[in-house]
């Protein structure tokens, strides 16, 4: 038994090194996202982001909607993406066989007639099966064709697209009037951008009117306002941070921008995967490292994409357990830049950080509860060492989801009432009692969805976003 | 072991309590500010509208918005951004009368970064020649932001003078794309233009363009002929045609031709070898050159690339077809469900036929 105690000392000690590292690298990044932000905000207070399409002389861009079993929102969300301030782009809905009524409302609403366009199999997809032209919209295209999941869709999307930029856009996801312009300006401005992501925020129980968020509200579901914080953490410190040191492995496909060219170049979005928004950032730094070319893959905090995200339990636990998967099956396919120098502090430092900390960090964290709950057994109690550490790891948790909130006030301020904020704060304790852990238990089953090879996407629940 | 991990459990909650305090804290520091813009607005903008509708004077006008440069010029930036002709004019005279471009001439001097890249803008915007040699200065600055800004406002000023200067810097030392050296280039004003037709025609004979901007050929030449196409100058034509000819870089005879649609001026040469040439950019941009003027010559070879595999070089020719007035063909071509019978629909349906 003296043995297993002390095997358990060796992990708690490897427990506090691994907390250190992470920890450690979370408060750089903060650091880093601190100043990029500052850096952000105050380039947009002085510069005119518009200027540049006020002129003639701007990049005209290809917004790509995959929509499977959507009926509910894509009328919506078509009419609110073509209402966007920008001078010129297409809207390229692609229905990848959808079961429910997705494209006879489409044909219904927007008055379609077979294409002009003739599909170019640029990239190879599941069959086409019509494309179509819109006599009340010119600029938008519906694709209509066999399913082939999200990453086909995205694919034949990019085949039919007329434009030098391609904009993947979410059918359930709203882009503020301004984001576009926000998020394509720096292609204009620098020739070494192939790609750019914006920050997606939660839309569930904002104020929404003509397809745009007229006003922020905090959610009073527990399980939305959790949500709230992942993602200003994620995006906020985590994608501003990792951008910042040019190791950003990782544009959301729910709203990101990319130069069609090098899509093409790397064939498009992997269907092998569920996390192919990612599979696809690693390619394209594979890609442009081996070609040995100047390149900048940016994070914007400011642009942004409104989401609704998961209401219950069971839908989220699917979506996180999905995200898991696809994040090891798009670390495994581009295994080689683990800790390979060629690629930098992208292969050293960005890809195994991935690898140990998002990808592993459920089996820890896992074993870390396990361990604790070992030594009660055997001692018949935990010493004041583990409770501390134990305390001092939560603590660690609640600070950097308030960093998160603070970046948010010095900044954006999108929750305009001071209660919703300090209502964050708390949440930001609560979450690691009972959420965390469920999270870790999402996670865990992912990753045994990776190694059992599960394929399937998972059911996604719908509803209209007023 | 145990009182380390004391300091840290205490110093992070430290770190807790000073961000909820930051937070607390920003909240309201944003509020106040909202308050007190929104109250001064209120006095600024009775001002301005007054002045600008010459019910008040420049002097009370001056008088009453002289303090607070920094909001002031948040307030101002719609209009700094909207107002056009006399009004943009009366809003200059204003903004030297206030003491403005004094405060941010001074700023652009002596602030800090930021501070001097918001002069910057500001002066740029509002054309005042006094900060050209700053400005000029600042084109040599390692702070990249800073540098663009002073490229950006030397062009809003019009400072002709530096066109070329400017133009070497954004190529040699910018990561500007070619369309953000364009429209920088086009705020210098339209008369950069006998200036590049002169320096076109001294520096060929010389064959001296490279090694004057140390780029390609056909990246200036490109930029130059965009420049001359956005302000339809058509004195450089002759020396833009020199190039029209299928030997030439396939980039500059797509700027040709974009800038010759923009033009909108027959030429005389032939086009026959462009349309049919293996580069669909260069195919459709003839195509729509020929939509433009309507010259019916080249109709049979129109008529086929309708077919085209590609989709503008299809849909710019059908259009040209439907321009040079004959959409009967096109309706023929649907009646008849011929070969592209889609993109004949399309133009048509375009044209509310």
């Amino acid at each position: 038994m003296d043995n297993f105690y002390y095997f358990l000392l060796i992990f708690d000690y490897f427990a506090v090194f691994y907390f250190f590292l992470v920890n450690g690298t979370y408060i750089f990044l903060n650091f880093k996202a601190f100043f990029s932000i500052k850096n952000y905000w105050s380039s947009i207070e002085i510069l005119d982001f518009e200027n540049p399409f006020q002129s003639e002389f701007y990049k005209p861009v290809s917004i790509i909607i995959p929509a499977y079993n959507e009926e509910l929102t894509i009328v919506d969300n078509i009419i609110s993406i073509l209402a966007l301030k920008y001078p010129e782009f297409e809207v390229v809905v692609v229905n990848d066989g959808s079961k429910d009524g997705t494209i006879a409302e489409l044909k219904d609403k927007f008055n379609l007639v077979e294409s002009s366009r003739n599909y170019r199999k640029d990239i190879n997809t599941q069959p086409v099966k019509m494309v179509y032209d819109s006599l009340d919209y010119p600029s938008l295209v519906v694709v209509d064709k066999e399913n082939g999941g999200k990453a086909d869709a995205l694919n034949a999307g990019i085949n039919v697209a007329q434009f030098p930029l391609v904009c993947n856009v979410d059918a359930d996801s709203l882009i503020d009037d301004q984001a576009l312009l926000k998020i394509v300006e720096p292609f204009s401005r620098d020739w070494r951008v192939i790609a750019a992501g914006g920050t997606i925020r939660v839309a569930n129980d904002c104020d929404i009117r003509g397809g745009q968020v007229k006003k922020v509200n905090l959610s009073k579901k527990p399980i939305v306002r959790f949500q709230v914080l992942e993602y200003l953490r994620a995006f906020l410190f985590g994608r501003v941070g990792w951008a910042a040191v040019e190791s950003l492995l990782i544009i959301s496909g729910a709203f990101g921008v990319f130069k069609r060219k090098h899509l093409l170049k790397v064939n498009g979005y992997s269907t092998k995967t569920v996390g192919e928004d990612m599979e696809l950032v690693l390619k394209l730094n594979k890609h442009m490292r081996k070609s040995d070319r100047d390149y900048k893959v940016l994070f914007y905090p400011d642009p942004v994409c409104w989401t609704q995200v998961p209401e219950d339990y069971g839908t989220l636990s699917s979506q996180r357990r999905r995200w898991q998967r696809g994040l090891g099956q798009s670390l495994m396919m581009n295994k080689e830049l683990f800790f390979n120098k060629d690629y930098g502090l992208l292969g050293m430092f960005s890809y195994p950080f991935y690898f140990f900390v998002e990808l592993l960090g459920p089996i820890i964290e896992t074993l870390g509860y396990l361990s604790i709950f070992l030594t009660v057994i055997i001692r018949g109690g935990v010493n004041e060492v583990v409770i501390l550490f134990f305390i001092t790891a939560i603590l660690m948790g609640v600070l950097l989801s308030i960093i998160s909130l603070f970046f948010e006030e010095m900044t954006f301020h999108k929750y305009s009432k001071l209660s919703d904020k300090l209502t964050l704060v708390f949440y930001a304790f609560l979450e690691n009692f009972g959420y965390r852990q469920l999270h870790t238990i999402w996670r865990l089953r992912g990753l045994f969805d990776y190694f059992s090879k599960k394929e399937s996407w998972g059911s996604q629940k719908r509803k209209r976003f007023d | 072991m145990l009182s380390y991990i004391y300091y840290t459990a205490a110093g992070v909650i430290l770190l807790i309590l000073l961000v909820v305090f930051l937070i607390v804290f920003y909240h309201l520091k944003n509020r106040k500010n909202e308050r007190m813009i929104n109250s001064r607005r209120e006095k600024w903008e009775k001002i301005l509208f007054q002045y600008l509708a010459d019910e008040i004077s420049l002097e009370k006008a001056a008088a009453g918005m002289n303090s607070d440069y920094i909001y002031l010029y948040q307030f101002l930036k719609p209009y700094i951004k909207n107002l056009k002709g006399d009004n943009f004019e009366q809003l200059k005279e204003l903004t030297a009368a206030n003491g403005m471009n004094d405060y941010f001439l001074n700023r652009l001097q002596t602030a800090d970064r930021s501070g001097k890249i918001r002069a910057a803008v500001f002066l740029g915007k509002m054309e005042v020649g006094a900060a050209v040699e700053q400005l000029r200065e600042n084109l040599n600055s390692e702070d990249k932001n800073l540098q663009t800004v002073s490229i950006q406002a030397l062009a809003d000023i019009g400072e002709q003078q530096l066109f070329f200067e400017v133009l070497k810097v954004m190529l040699k030392k910018s990561t500007f794309t070619f369309e953000a050296l364009t429209e920088i280039s086009i705020r210098f004003g339209e008369d950069i233009c006998p200036k590049i037709k002169e320096f076109l025609e001294k520096e060929k004979r010389d064959k001296r363009i490279e090694a004057v901007f140390e780029v390609p050929e056909f990246q200036i030449l490109s930029l130059f002929f965009d420049i001359f196409g956005y302000y339809r100058y058509l004195p450089g034509l002759e020396s833009m045609l020199q190039y029209l000819d299928p030997q030439s870089s396939e980039e500059v005879l797509i700027h040709i031709f974009k800038a010759l649609v923009k033009m909108e001026y027959p030429i005389e040469q032939d086009l026959t070898e462009f349309l049919t040439s293996e580069n669909w950019v260069i195919r459709s941009q003839a195509a729509r050159y020929l939509a433009v003027t309507g010259d019916s010559k080249y109709l049979d070879q129109l008529y086929e690339l309708i077919t085209d595999s590609n989709w503008w070089v299809s849909y710019y020719s059908a259009l040209a077809v439907f321009e040079i007035g004959r959409g009967e063909i096109l309706k023929e071509i649907v009646e008849n469900d011929r070969a592209g019978k889609e993109m004949s629909r399309y133009v048509l349906a375009q044209n509310n036929i």
